[in-house]
């Protein structure tokens, strides 16, 4: 196997990598508003 | 190392990040529903002419007599006070819809739930029609509390070839 072969295989695992580690960071400041959102309408219920 | 063997270990664990990615992905669409708009940022949306928004309002569409009109406030029907642009599609459900709002309907286009107060019920019978949709936090009143525009009146088509903010 060729080092540009090996070269791309991790450029494709870094990109995976760094688009899992933003999708994570948004799924937890959505739920985060979730979370605010249904504890500010039990308050005004 | 057997360079197939190298081969198909990178190949594998690219795999499984692309599996989760898309997984991870789907729950952040799922979660993104479950998040209410609220009445500023749509109004901020609907300004701009870039944004492709479609505004379904899900309350009764008009006081069936005066008694009931005389009665009522302007946030409990359709033509008594609502989003400009807005479509009626009372209760979510497509017999109780106008007839000329029945073919500007799009249930693949980003659309806002306008009820009442947000109602969440609601919310949920929609969901199970329109694929992007949000629900509009605190309803028409939220909207109403912010002072933004309403319009009174049925509902008027928009004339073909028109464009732009509805704002």
């Amino acid at each position: 196997m060729s080092i540009v072969e090996r070269a791309l295989y991790w450029v494709g695992i870094v990109v995976l990598v760094i688009a899992l580690i933003g999708i994570k960071g948004n799924i937890s400041q959505i739920e985060a508003k979730i979370s605010q959102t249904t504890a500010q309408t039990q308050s005004e219920e | 190392m057997n360079p197939k063997i190298e081969r198909a270990i990178y190949l594998g664990i690219i795999a499984v990040l692309a599996i989760l990615v898309l997984n991870f992905g789907a729950t952040l669409a799922n979660l993104k529903r479950e998040l209410p708009i609220t009445a500023k940022e749509l109004y901020d949306k609907m300004g701009n002419p870039k944004i492709n928004l479609q505004v379904i309002d899900v309350r009764p569409y008009e006081p069936e007599n005066e008694d009931e009109e005389d009665e009522a406030e302007e946030t409990d029907y359709y033509t008594l006070g609502h989003i400009p642009g807005s479509i009626p599609m009372p209760d979510c459900d497509e017999s109780k819809t106008p007839e000329d709002a029945i073919p500007h309907i799009n249930y693949y286009l980003p659309t806002v739930i306008v009820s009442k107060d947000g109602n969440p019920e609601i919310f949920k019978k929609c969901l199970e029609k329109f694929k992007m949709a949000q629900n509009l936090a605190g309803g028409i009143e939220a909207w109403v509390d912010n002072d933004y525009p309403l319009e009174e009146d049925e509902y008027v088509p928009p004339k073909a070839g028109g464009g732009g903010g509805c704002l």
